[in-house]
């Protein structure tokens, strides 16, 4: 009988399987047969296998390793602050507040936004010459100085996080309020009977409990933060120099810039190998009986 | 628009085209490009042989043979806008549809070369910068135009000054019509010149002085791109004015560490205190914002920006400008090339489309649509048109002293590598200029590896 039921259900998960297959499998199967050949768009004799030497002229260099410190710097940097502001924004709304429908609403506007959008609107309200922020910073600068959010490295780079720092942390929030919510009353009341701090009580019954909630907006910010294209590309296109340029952007410029087809795949399967550990590690976090 | 596709690919085929979307997609999630107004000057692309198309030998066609529809491939630019106005004329003519397809200036290369793979007659005519002009011939996206033109008397090509003919060919072939013609020329106030008693320079050291007189005004005294995008161009342009060559197509033989090289650099990168830092992060467009918004006494530009800073709508500067040849020795010819797709499955309407935009009588309608006009020499001999754009004696002028970019395939590459070191150090505020020219190299000669084609 069970075999019979086993049988079945696999039978009537095969259009799913080939489903699967059809979008997951086949263009990553595609891309990795991709990355082992010579094609560019300019050469049509191209295409021929040349096993691994695309991994070698592209990944092991130090181009590569340059544009993966920085994407690794916009995800360390903006998810820490993206969760101590989604934490603490969470925890407000979490309180009986008057307008707090009204806010837990408005928080979610630059969520809905296109992140191309966002990076295009943020690219002017930056622009030094005509930009909303120059007219806001003018009385602190002085002197008709002109900051160059954009020109400068780190500010450049500190500007890319802001930006994506903006439009995400109401998912942080959302998700963390979420989790906030559902923990039972009855415990707070009981710490607040046991004479538990503010501080206790947070780290003691609030965080623990939202454990499980901090891993998985955790792993899919991770995510996010690793392929982040869109903002980077309309606000910075990498620059200045190549100070911003992720590992997107360093896929991107190969692929539709020197339409060199197999190094644009090498650099994308390299960047989906190196998120397999993390991937991995915080799957095992979130298991049930872990 | 809805495209037809007209012949069907092989089941393969259109998989292993699916195939490199999806890796291009992997690679980026996206190639959205801003909404801005697109002058032609930017390049792309990468590679080696040409495999160039050949013209169908083909008899002059009446407008009653012709049907069907075609695809033209357009970048948003008034030269688009222009050919947009002039179809439906052709299709009252001819009975041909016409079909648009707008793609981001970013876009055209692989949207033309991935069709080209596929065999796809997707595109029937490709508006396409003459940056893009090798690339595009490396991959087999286009058509060779000469018999088509020897054959088409009313186009009279000798209308044009020969480096303008002369930029829409590789390997001695044309591959595109001239649809815009934009060198770079300098522009200025003449208004703040007048106040200031300056004079168009001459020299890089007279726009240089000029720029200081300007800057002790109030105002900008440059603008110039630096970003890291198409900042590169704007290099290659300085580079041009001073004399300097950057790379020996003969030999493939750069020379970015020669003692000339550094010192071009060093006064291009002296000239940014002057410059509006918007235009240090980016390139033509934010230096035609700055221009136009009256902060700036002298630049030099593309041509192709002058609509933008004529029109009382757009700019500040009403008629306070002037055009003259940039300072220097040398300067930059770019401009929009239109040309047939190798895999056009209707050359004669296609064409026919092509005559009726550009030829020698119907080349009015277009700039009458607000189109930057083809330099035809003969638009000189309009009195009309010379009251409407003064600045034409100028561009014939530049044009004929005008040099396009070098005719190898890998010039995205470098373009891209100039771009990026130029932008990092102008980041750098006191950048060791050597030592980042001497990594540049290193790059520039990585990038030429391997190559078989150096010169045209």
């Amino acid at each position: 009988m069970a075999k019979r039921l086993r049988r079945e259900g696999f039978a009537f998960s095969i259009p799913a399987w080939i489903l699967l297959g059809l979008v997951v499998a086949l263009p990553i199967v595609t891309a990795v047969y991709l990355s082992l050949t010579d094609l560019e768009l300019t050469r049509p004799q191209s295409g021929s296998f040349i096993g691994f030497e695309n991994y070698r002229d592209t990944v092991f260099t130090s181009e590569f390793l340059s544009s993966l410190m920085i994407t690794l710097l916009f995800v360390v940097g903006a998810l820490v602050i993206q969760f101590v502001l989604g934490y603490i924004l969470a925890y407000a709304l979490a309180q009986p507040l008057r307008g707090r429908m009204v806010f837990r609403t408005g928080i979610l506007v630059p969520l809905l936004m296109t992140p191309i959008a966002v990076g295009l609107m943020w690219r002017f309200l930056f622009n030094p010459d005509l930009g909303l922020v120059r007219w806001i910073l003018e009385p602190f600068v002085g002197g008709g100085e002109r900051i160059n959010f954009l020109g400068d490295v780190w500010l450049a780079r500190g500007v890319v996080i802001g930006i994506d720092t903006w439009m995400n942390t109401a998912f942080v929030t959302i998700l963390l309020l979420a989790g906030m919510l559902g923990i039972n009353d009855e415990l707070y009341e009981a710490a607040a009977i046991d004479g538990a701090s503010r501080w206790q009580t947070t780290f003691h019954i609030t965080i623990p409990l939202l454990t499980p909630v901090i891993l998985v907006v955790f792993i899919l910010r991770y995510i996010a933060l690793f392929r982040l294209f869109d903002i980077v590309f309309a606000v910075t296109r990498g620059g200045p120099g190549t100070s911003t340029r992720n590992l997107s952007i360093y896929a991107f410029e190969e692929a539709f810039r020197l339409l060199n087809v197999g190094r644009a795949a090498s650099i994308a399967i390299a960047m989906a190998v190196l998120s397999i550990p993390t991937y991995w590690a915080f799957s095992r976090l979130v298991r049930p009986d872990v | 628009v809805y495209l037809h596709s007209r012949r069907r690919t092989s089941g393969a085929r259109s998989i292993g085209i699916l195939a490199i979307v999806l890796v291009m997609a992997t690679a980026a999630c996206s190639s959205d490009e801003e909404s801005t107004t697109t002058t032609a000057g930017g390049a792309e692309g990468s590679s080696t042989t040409a495999a160039a198309g050949t013209t169908e030998p083909t008899e002059t066609t009446e407008p009653s043979e012709l049907s069907g529809s075609i695809n033209v491939l357009v970048v948003s630019s008034p030269s688009a806008t222009g050919l947009q106005a002039v179809a439906e004329s052709f299709t009252a003519d001819t009975g041909v549809e016409v079909n648009f397809v707008e793609v981001p200036y970013t876009d055209v290369t692989s949207t033309v070369l991935l069709a080209a793979r596929a065999g796809s007659s997707e595109f029937d005519v490709i508006q396409y910068d003459s940056g893009f002009l090798v690339e595009l011939v490396a991959g087999g996206a286009l058509l060779g135009l000469d018999e088509l033109i020897a054959a088409s008397p009313e186009y009279d090509i000798a209308d044009f000054p020969q480096k303008v003919q002369d930029y829409t060919k590789y390997n001695g072939v044309s591959y595109g019509l001239n649809l815009s013609t934009e060198p770079y020329v300098l522009w200025y106030r003449t208004d703040l010149f007048a106040e200031l008693g300056l004079n168009p320079p001459a020299t890089i050291e007279e726009y240089i002085s000029n720029a200081e007189a300007l800057d002790a005004a109030g105002y900008f005294g440059s603008d110039s791109g630096y970003g890291p995008d198409i900042g590169g161009y704007y290099w290659l342009q300085h580079l041009k004015q001073a004399g300097v060559e950057f790379l020996d197509t003969a030999t493939c033989e750069f020379h970015a560490t020669d003692p000339e090289f550094v010192a071009a650099t060093e006064q291009y990168l002296s000239l940014i205190p002057y410059t509006p830092p918007s235009a240090v992060n980016g390139g033509g467009n934010e230096m035609t914002a700055a221009f136009i918004q009256d902060e700036v006494g002298q630049e030099v530009n593309a041509t192709g920006y002058y609509s933008i800073m004529a029109d009382p709508e757009q700019s500040n500067l009403s008629d306070n400008f002037a055009a003259a040849l940039a300072p220097g020795e040398g300067t930059s010819l770019f401009g929009w090339l239109i040309g047939l797709s190798a895999d056009t499955q209707n050359q004669d309407a296609a064409w026919a489309f092509l005559m009726h935009a550009l030829d020698k009588e119907g080349v009015w309608a277009m700039v009458d649509a607000g189109a930057p006009p083809p330099g035809r020499i003969s638009f000189g001999e309009d009195a009309e048109f010379m009251a409407s754009a003064p600045y034409w004696p100028i561009l014939i002028d530049a044009a004929a002293i005008g040099e396009g970019p070098p005719g190898v395939p890998e010039f995205p590459e470098i373009q891209t590598i100039m771009s990026q070191t130029i932008s990092a150090m102008a980041a750098a505020g006191d950048p060791d200029v050597a030592a980042m020219l001497a990594d540049m190299q290193d790059k520039l000669e990585g990038a030429l590896e391997g190559s078989v084609a150096c010169s045209n």
